[in-house]
């Protein structure tokens, strides 16, 4: 009888040690993926982002704290597009998890269930500056393409936790529902602001501004990656003057010093020092206040 | 032998007791039938020239031909809500999107194809010392060629990865071509990195690196005349593992030939030399991380007593998490020493450097370096002591610039005062840094 207690010791025992309990654990590259995550996985997943909102996220470094971090993963998101290539197939490597290698089922990349914009049809060369042979991988801008992210990330959900896949499908369907009918009111937020083009730091904003119809036509950067140059900027401002470009954006991460000179030739440029993530700036802690503080700075270089 | 009979054996049992199941062929399924996304455009109105949205370098527009000099952007007025749908149109506007058959079908040429990631590097320049002009050597003054090296990598399978490292450099007046580092590594092995081949001992972080890598353009003087102009670079077999603790605890071993390394050539092949690393590395906070490691090897040398080898290294580093791109702060100190029995020249070398690199620029470092040779002091060698100043410019991630002043004093005659110009080149896949 004693043994047969002890069985059953050890089987309850061995039950609220196994994994039903348990809660994925999940590890993005930027702060947006995870805003994701945290989102459709609720309560169920536990998740975190290597790169913190206020960094650019072609330069993270490879932080064995990170590979620490992707050891204990179920799941990496990353965003693929070769945004991450110099720092994430170090942290993966260390890390020894092959749960989370590429081609494993706890690898994934929402660059891979998107439409990619600026993809580079020629030879590619680094001439060209930072250019990424996928296509420019800054889509955590774009909220219809978030809202795909989304469902996919419901779906990789479901499948490393069935029993929650109904409650995974759920809250994507819900977000999707939401970021879709909100960007129906920034588009006519957009229009009612009048702006129609600004000029960014770097490439970030395009898929943002494809979405809102508003162009781009001159970046500070003379190439990508390449930080701006005195003759540059000169060019920039005769096509500000040119086309009569309301609205300077700058990505936070970068050096805002820009704008001066900018200012100094043109008085009347609006300008914003914008976050580009979220937890990119105070107060910003999910994908909608992200785009809410984005549409924002679009209308302040309106009404001019 | 003993403790590399466990070693092998524990090895290869981690090695069977795994049997990865890995998914390679979904995430090629999931790319192969893409979802459309729809497209909600804004028709630029008719009175604006085309804008390129992806325009990067620059629209061709003379300032006084600027065809929206008076169009209508900022003028037209608000549109109501009313008038959106109209607005909405379904077909793209010409540039924002191209159509999505041409590029979402085929990412990324390179994607396709087998080939490993290859990269070159080229390392030169030009040095002048108070000490190079007496006979022409690999090291004597004017235009130097360093190294060229070669670099393949990639995946073999889904259970090893494959590397391959060769160096084309001067020694001896010519030009050699010599394999730097030629090894596989375990990627489907969890918690420890498996490697065999031959590969940098894992003493201290300097002895690491590669040559392109170096903080500054030469190797600390411990490392230079304990381990050797190369480092110690040797064939063998090599378990790194990931021990769970909350902060980032590794410990290596490795066996190794030792026939490579000057300070293990012992006469018996089968003896070994075992290498030991204990690396700890905590984050004080978001911005600043410390890294303390401990270094051990043991062998038999040339005069048939052991050599040993001890060392130690602790890194700081500082990049802030807002403005981090244009400042950050390391600090890092390396101390190594060796013990080699029967040593004719005295068995006893140690060296300690120190240094300080400083990011005052988005493209901009300043570094100083104390070095020095006599922790023990070997009556070979006698104290060496050295400073050093580099400033370096470094235009992209591909390429630096960089200058470096060296005052060296030592028994050898007057001080030494050097300076190198040095470029450092590479072209090819992207690199993946190590912290």
């Amino acid at each position: 009888m004693q043994w047969r207690n002890g069985m059953v010791v050890l089987g309850v025992a061995l039950a609220m040690a196994t994994p039903a309990e348990a809660k994925l654990k999940v590890v993005t590259t930027i702060t947006d993926l995870a805003a994701v995550v945290k989102e459709v996985g609720g309560p169920e997943v536990e998740v975190d982002s290597i790169a913190r909102g206020t960094q650019d996220p072609h330069f993270i470094e490879a932080k064995p704290s990170y590979m620490v971090k992707a050891s204990r993963a179920d799941l990496i998101v990353a965003m693929g597009l070769e945004l991450e290539q110099g720092w994430l197939p170090s942290i993966l490597r260390g890390a020894r998890n092959p749960k989370v290698m590429p081609g494993a089922p706890g690898y994934v990349e929402a660059g891979a269930w998107i439409e990619p914009l600026e993809v580079p049809t020629g030879k590619l060369t680094r001439a060209d500056g930072d250019v990424h042979g996928g296509g420019n991988p800054h889509f955590n801008l774009d909220p219809e393409r978030m809202a795909t992210v989304a469902i996919k990330l419901g779906e990789k959900l479901g499948e490393l936790s069935p029993t929650q896949r109904a409650d995974f499908k759920a809250r994507a369907e819900k977000m999707r529902d939401r970021l879709l009918a909100k960007t129906k009111e920034w588009q006519a937020r957009v229009v009612r602001s009048g702006v129609k083009q600004v000029v960014t730091y770097h490439k970030t904003l395009t898929y943002f501004l494809a979405r809102f119809g508003i162009a781009n036509p001159e970046i500070l950067e003379p190439k990508p990656g390449i930080p701006p140059t005195s003759a540059h900027i000169i060019h920039v401002i005769e096509v500000i003057r040119a086309r009569k470009v309301p609205l300077v954006l700058v990505e936070n991460y970068f050096d805002d010093s820009v704008i001066k000179k900018i200012r100094s030739a043109i008085p009347e440029i609006r300008s914003r020092t914008v976050p580009v993530l979220v937890e990119g700036a105070e107060g910003i802690a999910t994908l909608d206040d992200l785009y809410e503080t984005l549409i924002k700075a679009v209308e302040s270089g309106g009404g001019q | 032998m003993r403790t590399q009979a466990i070693f092998v054996s524990f090895v290869v049992s981690v090695a069977l007791s795994n049997s990865p199941v890995l998914a390679a062929e979904k995430k090629k399924k999931e790319r192969s039938a893409p979802k459309p996304t729809t497209i909600i455009t804004f028709t630029p109105p008719p009175e604006d020239p085309p804008l390129a949205v992806s325009s990067g370098s620059g629209v061709p527009l003379a300032p006084e031909t600027g065809g929206g000099a008076t169009a209508g952007a900022p003028s037209s007025p608000a549109i109501t809500p009313a008038v959106l749908p109209t607005a909405i149109p379904t077909t793209p506007a010409p540039n924002p999107e191209p159509p999505i058959t041409s590029a979402y079908a085929s990412p990324n040429p390179r994607a396709k194809s087998f080939n490993p990631d290859v990269s070159a590097n080229f390392l030169g320049g030009y040095r002048h010392s108070t000490r190079g002009n007496d006979v022409v050597t690999d090291d004597s003054n004017g235009f130097y060629f360093q190294e060229a090296e070669l670099q393949f990598t990639a995946d073999v399978d889904p259970y090893f990865r494959g590397v391959g490292l060769f160096s084309l450099h001067r020694e001896n007046g010519a030009y050699a071509f010599e394999p730097e580092e030629v090894y596989f590594e375990t990627l489907a092995v969890p918690t420890v990195t498996i490697k065999g081949g031959k590969f940098k001992a894992f003493i201290g972080r300097q002895n690491t690196l590669h040559s392109h890598a170096y903080p500054f353009v030469d190797a600390p003087l411990a490392n230079q005349n304990i381990l050797g102009d190369e480092g110690m670079n040797d064939v063998g077999l090599s378990g790194a593992v990931l021990i769970p603790a909350s902060w980032f605890m590794e410990f290596t071993l490795q066996v190794m030939s030792g026939q490579e390394a000057d300070l293990y050539k012992s006469a018996h092949p089968n003896d070994l030399v075992t290498v030991a690393h204990f690396k700890n590395l905590w984050d004080l906070s978001a911005a600043t991380t410390m890294e303390l490691g401990l270094s051990g090897a043991t062998g038999w040398n040339q005069w048939d007593g052991r050599s040993n080898v001890y060392g130690a290294d602790l890194t700081f580093k500082f990049r802030p998490t807002e403005g981090g791109k244009y400042r950050s702060l390391s600090w890092s100190t390396e101390y190594l020493a060796q013990a080699a029995q029967n040593n004719p020249n005295g068995s006893g070398l140690g060296g300690l450097a120190t240094w300080l690199q400083y990011q005052f620029a988005e493209r901009w470092w300043v570094q100083g370096r104390y070095d020095f040779l006599g922790l023990p002091v070997s009556d070979a060698f006698g104290i060496k002591n050295k400073q050093s100043l580099l400033l370096g410019f470094f235009p992209s991630e591909f390429s630096a610039l960089r200058a470096q002043y060296d005052h060296l004093a030592d028994d050898a005659g007057p001080d030494e005062h050097r300076m190198t110009l040095q470029y450092n080149i590479s072209i090819g896949a992207h690199p993946a840094h190590a912290y």
